[in-house]
């Protein structure tokens, strides 16, 4: 007979394990954020219905109309989903997570459970590429041990099914199955553990290698901003910057400016770049890229973790010197934006150097603004405004003779004058007004782009040249994992003023009491703990590339070769210590002597402890197999040896009982007379008590 | 216990080329094999696609899920592994088998393992020359063997025909523990037996009865054979009502009481070898004959056999049954009818 097929139907309840199995997938689909609030709520009721229904089925569940059709329902609202515009992968987890609960419910005989099992892995699969959440690994860890259960009794049954005797199924699903199951688990998952940096990174994007995901971006980094849409981001609190600095200073909070887009064009609504068009910059990222600017203020290096931003800006604290990182192709705009496409959906992480620059007044005084000499003049236009802009402009720098005086009498005034609010002024799209000259004509109440808007407006008044940047500013200290964490709470825009000698100087007119929350705010230890752990987990599993796997084994080749020659006895003087490796004293050599005679003693404490146990099983379950017998009237007296109360209670017992009584009385003499120590008699024990409640 | 039961000298071939030979195939046959099941390929399709998928995307979370499905089938392959491991199997061939009788083969299932139990255990008894090509007669089943234990299970097996048979082993097969694949291996087991003519229910002849038709004789004279003839060693087959205890105390070793044969009644099977033609007419012939002999042997009369080639002399007990039935297990027509015949 072929043993490739299973042929019996089975017509048992389905484990428990396998409604945890289901109810793991869908949990690991659920936490992509992808679903439908009614999909997830009706795939839990489905899913707490098949529960509570498990061991007495409705007729329904066996009906093959309501089931079948069901699914036909199914198909129809994927379809629609689909056809209104969701991501083809989206409407499939729809139909996954749907379909799977119905199938749960589905109580008619199966030859076989590949089919929930085939379903969740298809969750499981869709989940995987929806998402990239940290509880990701610790639900598939759950979901082994359910599917590895779930899959094993079922074999078991079926198994016991084909030989005519399903009820041997139900003897052999122990306690030693369970351990068996759990030890297993383990160990996939440590041999996953093992093969995950093993596998072959090579991306080979032959079909489909977008991400499924298109809206992970944050927008209000293009080429082309209206006014508010920082506002917006700043509604967001999710991390989008994590920032370790490797080398120099890392800047106070307050001086911790991340710059991304610089923008000329301002038609009174909107900001934009002029000319919009970018220039690559030669080099590979990979090994590292001179970005050939000239550095006037002390190198920052940094590396930092960036979140999916459109269209890939790439941050840094000052003007970037130098990159180095997985970005791909890298380009620059006019205003000295860096670009890297390729990382526009996903996260980047890269190491840039950076000059970072203090504003020093003094220095900046020496010197006077002037325009960049590539068409610097984009730098004082502006839109058609009203005559008071330029009078307001006037009468802050009125009697102020050097430019430097001037941009910071704006910066002052701003600071001074306005205040922070999240509602900037409404004005609607027919009002010719400009909805900075509301903002400066009115209450000079708006957030922080209205504020750098305002400055870049009253500079040029009265000739500045100016811009007006986007980016981050400020953060949040994680003390557990080391770095600086940005938020889209923190997007800031501010103003860069040209000086002749100086470059582009930073003036940030945004009332300073807001901006001054972020690292005030106390995030506690448990959700830095969180925070350091997800960072931990995008940096080294799922951003995990052919170049950390190189390293990676590269690595673990020289630790292998370093440990093979000092274990061969070529130890030489250890030489100075490295910077940033572990700074501990070496253990004393009496130490080591301790350690193992503890270990021995630990070992001997041990064994001795499980001979006396196996010494003491026999009589320990003799006593509990004799106790169960005299609850049905059959008592041993002291007269009568134990292979004849064997055979006295062999007339008066069922066979199964009478023979599962007879064993346990052998491995007892065994155990007693013959000095070899019982095998386990567990299994005879819970024969004997089942046999005796019937 | 096995009976390998073999009257003839010279019936079995030379050792060694045989075990050579035996030797080679052993070493070229794989100690495994594996098959998938329908579940274990789509298993297979699911994680190729997974792998594909993962390389094409380098979406690390696809990678997490292909390593998880590349562990699951090591750990198929381990725990399949330790349910086949250390499984021995022993074959109980009964006493006696006739031919078309279905007779209780038991097979012994013993875990060597000390720790691990092994699952879904599928037992196969191979007939035939090679246990790499012979044809699975029975199959048993057990759920779970404990480690160190032994289960016994029994299957029927009526043989087709008479004559040795050669039962070259087992094969284990188990699909624990996911269903994925069916993994089997194969013991070898050799165990020769030897199956009786069918035998049906006859009346014996009383004694004094007149010639019976084609195929015996009778003869003999009737007695009650009390004489006693004196004590003798026991020997394989005698009953243990005959046995002498208060002799065999004295002596310390078991002695039968012997009788006068003159008074026993005999019977002398005749079958006919010379002329006959294998078929379906010789073998009911034989099939007579023993069934003549175990009838009149059952009844307490001396039997014997006499073929156109062969003569067995009358003699009672479990010992001449086992001797005829042995003889009528292997008859075959004599070969000069046959060099006549063409």
């Amino acid at each position: 007979m072929s043993r490739t097929e299973f042929r019996g139907s089975i017509d048992l309840p389905r484990p428990a394990a396998a409604i945890a199995m289901v109810a793991t997938a869908s949990l690991t689909l659920t936490i992509t954020g992808h679903l439908a609030p009614w999909a997830v709520a009706l795939a839990a009721l489905g899913i707490a219905a098949a529960a509570l229904l498990r061991e007495a089925p409705r007729g329904w569940q066996h009906s093959g109309l309501v089931l079948n059709g069901s699914i036909g329902a199914i198909m129809i609202v994927s379809a629609w989903l689909f056809a209104r515009g969701e991501m083809a992968v989206v409407a499939l987890a729809h139909f996954a997570i749907l379909t799977q609960a119905l199938q749960l419910l589905d109580a008619r005989p199966r030859r076989s459970e590949f089919l929930l099992v085939a379903l969740s892995l298809f969750q499981v699969i869709l989940a995987a590429n929806l998402t990239d959440s940290v509880f990701f690994p610790p639900l598939l860890a759950l979901f082994t041990l359910a599917t590895v259960w779930t899959l094993m009794v079922h074999t078991l049954r079926a198994e016991a099914l084909e030989a005519g005797a399903p009820e041997a199924a139900r003897r052999a699903i122990s306690g030693g199955l369970l351990r068996m199951t759990v030890i297993a688990c383990l160990f996939s998952i440590l041999m996953a553990l093992l093969l995950f940096p093993l596998l072959p990174r090579i991306r080979s994007g032959v079909l489909f290698s977008a991400p499924f995901d298109g809206t992970l971006g944050v927008a209000g980094f293009s080429d082309h901003v209206e006014l508010g849409e920082i506002g917006r981001i700043r509604m967001d609190p999710a991390v989008v910057l994590r920032i370790e600095t490797l080398e120099g200073e890392p800047p106070e909070a307050r001086e911790s400016y991340w710059r991304g887009l610089a923008f000329d064009h301002f038609d009174g609504r909107s900001w934009s770049i002029t000319p919009p068009t970018r220039e690559r910059v030669p080099g590979d990222s990979e090994i590292g890229v001179d970005l050939g600017y000239r550095a006037l203020g002390r190198r920052l290096v940094q590396r930092i973790a960036r979140e999916p931003i459109d269209p890939g800006v790439i941050f840094s604290a000052g003007a970037a010197t130098g990159i180095r990182g997985p970005v791909g192709r890298l380009e620059r705009d006019a205003n000295g934006a860096l670009y890297a496409h390729s990382t526009a959906g996903e996260r980047a992480d890269y190491t840039i150097a950076s000059d970072f620059v203090v504003r020093d007044d003094d220095a900046v005084r020496q010197t006077d603004a002037a325009p960049p000499g590539d068409r610097g003049e984009r730098y004082l236009a502006l839109p058609e405004l009203s005559p008071a802009i330029q009078q307001l402009a006037q009468q802050i720098t009125r009697g102020l003779t050097s430019d430097a005086d001037r941009a910071l009498a704006i910066e002052t005034y701003l600071r001074r004058r306005g205040r922070y609010s999240d509602t900037p002024p409404v004005v609607s799209r027919d009002d010719p007004r400009s909805p900075i000259e509301v903002f400066l004509l009115g209450g000079t109440q708006g957030h922080c782009e209205y504020f750098a808007s305002a400055m870049v407006v009253l500079a040029r008044s009265v000739g500045l040249p100016a811009r007006l940047v986007n980016g981050f500013a400020g953060g949040r200290p994680n003390e557990v994992g080391g770095f600086v964490e940005v938020s889209r709470s923190d997007a800031h825009a501010w103003v860069e003023v040209h000086y002749r000698k100086l470059g582009w100087v930073r003036y940030d007119p945004t009332p300073p009491d807001l901006r001054l929350a972020g690292d005030l705010a106390a995030g506690g230890s448990l959700v830095e703990l969180a925070s350091a752990l997800e960072f931990w987990w995008f940096r080294n599993v799922v951003d995990f590339d052919r170049g950390h796997q190189a390293r990676a084994l590269a690595k673990a080749w020289r630790t292998w070769r370093d440990w093979r020659k000092e274990a061969s006895g070529t130890r030489t003087q250890r030489p100075g210590r490295r910077p940033g490796q572990w700074d501990l004293p070496d253990p004393p050599d009496w130490l080591w002597g301790i350690a193992a005679v503890a270990l021995g003693l630990g070992g001997l404490a041990y064994d001795l402890r499980r001979r006396k146990r196996r010494r003491g099983a026999a009589p320990r379950f003799y006593e509990e197999a004799l106790r169960l017998l005299r609850r049905k009237g059959l008592a041993r007296d002291s007269a009568t040896t134990a292979r004849a109360f064997a055979s006295r209670a062999r007339e008066k017992l069922s066979p199964a009982a009478a023979r599962t009584f007879a064993t346990i009385t052998e491995s007892y003499l065994a155990e007693r007379f013959g000095g070899h120590p019982a095998a386990a008699v567990q299994e005879e024990l819970r024969v004997l008590r089942d046999s005796l409640r019937r | 216990m096995d009976r390998s039961r073999d009257p003839r000298p010279g019936g079995r071939p030379a050792l060694g080329a045989d075990t050579w030979r035996k030797r080679i195939r052993r070493w070229l046959r794989p100690p495994r094999t594996l098959r998938p099941t329908r579940a274990g390929w789509l298993f297979f399709g699911a994680t190729l696609g997974v792998g594909f998928s993962a390389m094409n995307t380098g979406n690390n979370l696809m990678y997490m899920v292909l390593s998880l499905l590349l562990a699951f089938l090591v750990l198929s392959g381990v725990l399949s592994e330790s349910a086949l491991r250390g499984v021995r199997v022993r074959r109980r061939i009964p006493r006696e088998m006739f031919a078309g009788t279905p007779a209780p083969l038991v097979l012994e299932i013993t875990n060597e393992q000390r720790r691990v139990p092994s699952f879904a255990i599928v037992v196969e008894d191979l007939l035939g020359p090679q246990v790499d090509h012979a044809e699975s007669v029975g199959r048993v089943f057990a759920l779970r063997v404990g480690p160190g234990r032994t289960e016994t299970r029994t299957y029927r097996f009526a043989p087709s025909r008479r004559g040795d048979l050669g039962f070259a082993g087992f094969r284990v097969t188990t699909r624990f523990p996911f269903g994925l694949f069916s993994k089997a291996m194969l013991i070898e087991a050799e165990g020769p037996a030897l199956v009786y003519p069918a035998v049906e229910k006859l009346v014996p002849m009383r004694s004094g009865s007149p010639t019976r038709d084609w195929g015996e004789t009778s003869g003999g004279q009737g007695g009650d054979g009390s004489q006693v003839a004196g004590l003798r060693a026991f020997a394989s087959g005698d009953h243990l009502r005959r046995v002498h205890w208060r002799a065999s105390m004295r002596r310390a070793t078991l002695l039968v009481l012997d009788r006068e044969r003159d008074q026993r009644a005999e019977f002398e099977v005749l079958l006919r070898t010379r002329s006959a033609r294998p078929g379906q007419a010789f073998e009911e012939a034989v099939s007579h004959a023993a069934s003549e002999v175990v009838a009149h042997l059952g009844a307490g009369w001396r039997v014997g056999l006499r073929t156109d080639s062969d003569r067995l002399e009358p003699a009672e007990g479990a010992l001449q049954r086992d001797r005829l039935l042995c003889f009528l297990a292997r008859v075959h027509p004599d070969e000069d009818v046959l060099g006549a015949a063409a």
